[in-house]
């Protein structure tokens, strides 16, 4: 949502670097969490799976859209806010990104809620949805909503470190407020650049941590069952 | 206080208890491993073969169970399972 923030010129670009190795990250994470519920058949691990899915999708369509804006644009403009003619292709975007990001958020929010009932889903994602729909200042909205979210997801997290302590826990845990506290910056970051930029940079901490903790797990995978018969 | 055992250590406790002997185990020696009910294993145990992890062999009155490759795929990756269960908070 560069379009309706106020970008420093010196970040154009990076941005989309960033958000491209979010991509990346939140790919393995869902490829991953979707290959262990193909094992186990945990419901759980489908939603997470789901979940990082459609966050991995908001930042395909948010770094696509700043591409667009940095290729159309000079890298002088830092105020890119009511240019008419990327105001259709910038509302399909924002809708899009706000949507699959907010989705997203949703289902963890819903795996850390522990009520399976596709009628509390529904409920949620009623109630998220007619107060994005129904706002007039949608960017301000979505990052409300999302931390919003996030906060009970930290909450959640938190909770988790407390009954297990161990460094993968507590990994997961900061990335998570990381990610809560770069929300909150991009809530500020249509009046002033430098929340953009702390916001990603926040966003790149929460999402190297996930990575670290992910290679770790994947260490563990690669160990075969002792005097078992050798898997796949 | 102990930890409560989560449902995918359960699982991983009653595979290996058929893994360990030999592939082949008696539904008392499984009830022994696992440290569970009567009715608590009953329960699992149709899970897991629900889920293709364990096979029932029936030979006149005695009844046992086995390994699927599913069920020693979930072995070898138990280790993985529990790590990302347990981080990512999906027990």
């Amino acid at each position: 949502m560069a379009s309706l923030f106020v970008e420093p010129s010196w970040f154009f670009g990076y941005d989309i670097v960033l958000e491209l190795l979010f991509v990346i990250i939140a790919g393995l994470v869902s490829y991953y969490a979707w290959k262990i519920y193909k094992v186990t058949g945990e419901r759980n691990l489908k939603l997470f799976s789901l979940a990082f899915l459609f966050i991995m999708l908001s930042y395909v369509i948010q770094s696509v859209m700043n591409f667009i804006i940095l290729a159309k644009f000079d890298d002088d403009m830092t105020l890119l806010m009511n240019l008419r003619s990327v105001y259709f292709f910038n509302l399909f975007a924002i809708y899009a990104q706000a949507i699959l990001f907010l989705i997203g958020l949703l289902l963890l929010a819903y795996i850390a809620l522990k009520i399976f009932s596709l009628q509390t889903f529904v409920l949620l994602f009623i109630l998220v949805f007619t107060s994005l729909f129904f706002s007039p200042y949608k960017t301000f909205m979505l990052y409300l909503l999302s931390t919003v979210l996030l906060a009970f997801i930290v909450y959640y997290y938190l909770n988790n470190y407390w009954n297990n302590r161990k460094a993968s826990t507590l990994m997961v845990l900061i990335a998570m407020i990381c990610l809560f506290v770069s929300n909150l910056s991009f809530i500020f970051a249509t009046d002033e650049a430098s929340y953009y930029v702390v916001g990603h940079i926040l966003e790149l901490t929460a999402y190297v941590l996930v990575l670290v903790n992910l290679l770790v797990i994947i260490r563990f995978g690669r160990q075969k069952l002792k005097n078992g018969k050798k898997t796949r | 206080m102990a930890k409560k055992r989560d449902r995918l250590k359960i699982i991983y406790d009653i595979l290996k208890a058929v893994h360990d002997k030999n592939n082949r185990i008696k539904p008392t020696h499984i009830l022994y491993k696992s440290n569970l009910s009567h009715q608590m294993m009953e329960e699992y145990l149709k899970e897991l073969m629900g889920k293709e992890f364990l096979v029932e062999n029936i030979n006149g009155e005695n009844k046992t169970y086995s390994l699927t490759q599913k069920g020693y795929d979930y072995l070898a990756k138990y280790k993985m399972i529990a790590e990302f269960t347990d981080s990512f908070g999906l027990e």
